[in-house]
């Protein structure tokens, strides 16, 4: 027998007993609607969750921290540096760490550009990968190989220019009436140098002096990078590039008479960022296995996530129930519509049905009302998904839609239907291939 | 039993031996079929005769394989059908065996067209094939103005003629009919029981025939007299005087 066939008789049949067969769909629809209704809120704050860390936080990336005290531990250098860069679904990796530049005689480097100097963070990182770390430019352009001495701002981080004669510390980039104040200097447009400083003290207390010249760097400055709260805490911030802070502190140590260290050479922190968020925990993990301690949102996320799967599991589960109801409806139909149709099937083996037509007929039957039954609760999901997501933002406020149906959950909804009519119709089916072909002869 | 010279040089089609069948109801045994042989031959028409309960549609419906004997066995060519399971027997009817039913049987959400053409429809033939075959077959019994009715839209002679359209349309060796003309008057049935053997004869078809009516009885070629599960006589019925056959007393 052909399938077009199969379908055509399917069709006619439960045409036939349309009443019955509208029912049955019914309860169809209603259980594929509860399910992926239920699903649906809990993809909707699983992502409006992520989307909340995510503005907080950015969660690819990957902290990684030099092991204190052990000197056999993993070596955070440039040489684990290019081996983390090679792991599998790591986009870029940089040396991460922040200094504190400030006006007062302890800090061990001085930013200066005409009468202002900075008071503030200064962060160490590769600038090469800036771009791949997710940061974008505000304004001019990326460093390239040729510039030398590389320092970069971010939006505010001109900010903490003071003029040390007038004050002791920044004061942010708003007036007190919240207005944007006139950056104090211009990174891209002003001469800005960097010098190590002399701080040694004698027994006193009093700072020595020292006999020797110390040497002016010119700095260059080729763009501003955009803030992002999701990055660095949102701070005022100058990015200088590790390769150039590692001179400058080989020469102040020089400068202050002090012998530099393997341990000084090393760097505190490596930030990894991975191309995507399902790539996180795995790329951790190989990391944590060269020896180094790690921390990335993922670990919340994890968490986060476990529990939002529990949560969605509960949702599906009572959506579930409506559906197993659904799976008794057409199962119950079916064993109706098979006692009825006992004499037509007697007949039809009696004129030459083979038996896995006839159970082909009553399967495709019931997996044609799970079908439709799919479909229409897919179109009543969608429909009341956006009631919901309507009331809902009417009552809190816009956060994001609550109830969210992604292109697998229609495809999991449409063959979770389907394959409840085919188990429904399994039972049923068997009675019918063995109901005897003299039930066409008997007379009832 | 002596077999009648003539059908000496005949081909046997089915040949029964030794069959009975025993309906066990509870701590009652009812005896429908005794002990059966018989043969039956290519082309023939066979009437199995009898009263009511005399065990006609019981010897009908084991050599149409409906029904398995208790014993005995029935072989239709080379093939015992008493052996087949279920799934066998299905593919066994639908390539050989066509079948008339007393109360015609149709499908009623179907029109004759396609009520005709299903058992081609079971063996996997397109739409557009069958469907010729099918109006071809409805031609033949005179109702190719009924192509698109349903069963209910038509009396009981044509709904007979569409049985029996579609017990033939997929040209099988032997088309059983279990009392065809029961439910229809006596105009009709003479014009029933005509078609079926102008078809068989058409074919060289091999018919089988239950009635306990002797007019029916007088279409067949050998009449098979049952009478409590045993065969008591075969008639062979001579064409010219259809009448006045032969008796074969056993
Ligand atoms: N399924 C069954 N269970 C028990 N007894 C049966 C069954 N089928 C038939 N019989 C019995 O077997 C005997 C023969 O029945 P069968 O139907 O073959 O008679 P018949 O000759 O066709 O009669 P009729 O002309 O009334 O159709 C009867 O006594 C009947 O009661
Ligand atoms: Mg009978």
């Amino acid at each position: 027998m052909k399938i077009y066939d199969l379908f055509r008789l399917c069709v006619s049949n439960l045409w036939k007993r349309k009443l019955r067969s509208v029912l049955t769909v019914l309860g169809v629809m209603i259980g594929t609607t509860s399910i992926v209704v239920m699903i649906s809120i809990g993809v909707g704050l699983e992502n409006i969750q992520e989307e909340q860390i995510s503005s907080y936080m950015d969660i690819t990336t990957i902290q990684v921290y030099r092991t204190w005290g052990d000197e056999n531990a993993a070596k955070l250098d440039e040489e684990s540096l290019g081996i983390i860069k090679k792991i599998d679904h790591v986009k870029a990796a940089t040396p991460y760490f922040s200094y504190y530049f400030d006006v007062g005689d302890y800090s061990n480097y001085r930013m200066t550009s005409g009468r202002y100097t900075y008071s503030g963070s200064v962060y160490v990182v590769d600038l090469s990968m800036m771009a791949d770390l997710g940061y974008e430019l505000a304004d001019g352009r990326w460093p390239t190989a040729k510039d030398e001495n590389v320092i970069m701002f971010n939006e505010n981080g001109p900010y903490n220019f003071i003029d040390s004669t007038k004050e002791t510390w920044s004061s942010g980039a708003y007036d007190s009436q919240g207005n944007k104040k006139p950056l104090p200097v211009d990174p891209l447009r002003k001469r800005i140098s960097m010098q190590v400083q002399y701080n040694q003290f004698d027994e006193t207390g009093n700072l020595k002096t020292y006999s020797g010249d110390i040497r002016q760097h010119k700095l260059t400055s080729p763009g501003i990078i955009k803030g992002d709260s999701s990055k660095d805490y949102g701070q005022a911030i100058a990015y200088i590039d590790y390769k150039f802070f590692a001179n400058l502190k080989e020469e102040y140590y020089k400068v202050n008479g002090l012998k530099m260290t393997n341990n000084d050479k090393m760097f505190d922190q490596v930030y990894v960022k991975v191309d995507d968020i399902e790539n996180v925990a795995d790329v951790e993990a190989q990391i944590k296995e060269l020896g180094f301690d790690t921390w990335s949102a993922e670990q919340m996320r994890g968490q986060m996530s476990d529990m939002m799967q529990t949560v969605q599991l509960v949702l599906g589960a009572l959506g579930a129930v409506s559906m197993l109801v659904a799976a008794i409806g057409i199962a119950n139909t079916m064993v109706m519509s098979i006692y009825e149709r006992t004499r037509e099937i007697g007949v039809m083996k009696v004129i030459g049905c083979r038996l896995g037509d006839i159970r082909a007929m009553f399967l495709t039957e019931a997996a044609c009302i799970g079908m439709i039954g799919g479909i229409c609760g897919l179109i009543l999901s969608h429909s009341l998904s956006i009631v919901v997501n309507i009331v809902m933002s009417s009552m809190m406020g816009s956060t994001g839609d609550i109830s969210q149906i992604p292109l697998w959950l229609d495809l999991l909804g449409f063959g979770f239907s389907i394959l409840v009519g085919i188990i429904s119709g399994i039972s049923p089916a068997n009675r019918a291939v063995k109901i005897s072909a003299l039930s066409a002869i008997r007379q009832e | 039993m002596e077999e009648v010279v003539s059908n000496q040089d005949k081909k046997v089609i089915i040949k029964v031996e030794g069959i009975r069948k025993v309906y066990n109801l509870g701590q009652e045994k009812v005896i429908a079929l005794d002990n059966i042989d018989l043969d039956i031959y290519k082309g023939e028409i066979l009437c199995i005769f009898g009263t009511s309960g005399s065990g006609k549609s019981t010897l009908l419906n084991m050599l149409a394989g409906l029904e398995k004997p208790t014993r005995g066995s029935v072989m239709i060519g080379k093939t015992d059908i008493t052996k087949l399971n279920e799934s066998q027997l299905a593919l066994f009817r639908q390539k050989h065996i066509g079948f008339v039913f007393q109360s015609y049987n149709l499908l009623n959400i179907m029109t004759s067209l396609e009520n005709v053409a299903m058992p081609l429809m079971f063996k996997g033939i397109d739409k557009k094939t069958r469907n010729r075959a099918a109006k071809k077959m409805l031609k033949e019994v005179g109702l190719e103005n009924r192509l698109n009715h349903k069963p209910n839209q038509m009396s009981g002679g044509q709904q007979q003629r569409v049985g029996i359209a579609r017990a033939f349309v997929g040209n099988p060796k032997i088309v059983f009919a279990d009392e065809p003309t029961g439910n229809l008057d006596s105009k009709t049935t003479i014009e029933v029981m005509e078609l079926m053997c102008r078809m068989s004869k058409e074919h060289e078809q091999t018919i089988i025939l239950v009635s306990h009516d002797p007019e029916i009885a007088n279409y067949a070629d050998r009449i098979v007299h049952l009478i409590d599960g045993n065969i008591k006589s075969i008639k062979v019925n001579d064409k010219n005087n259809r009448n006045e056959g032969k008796e074969n007393e056993e």
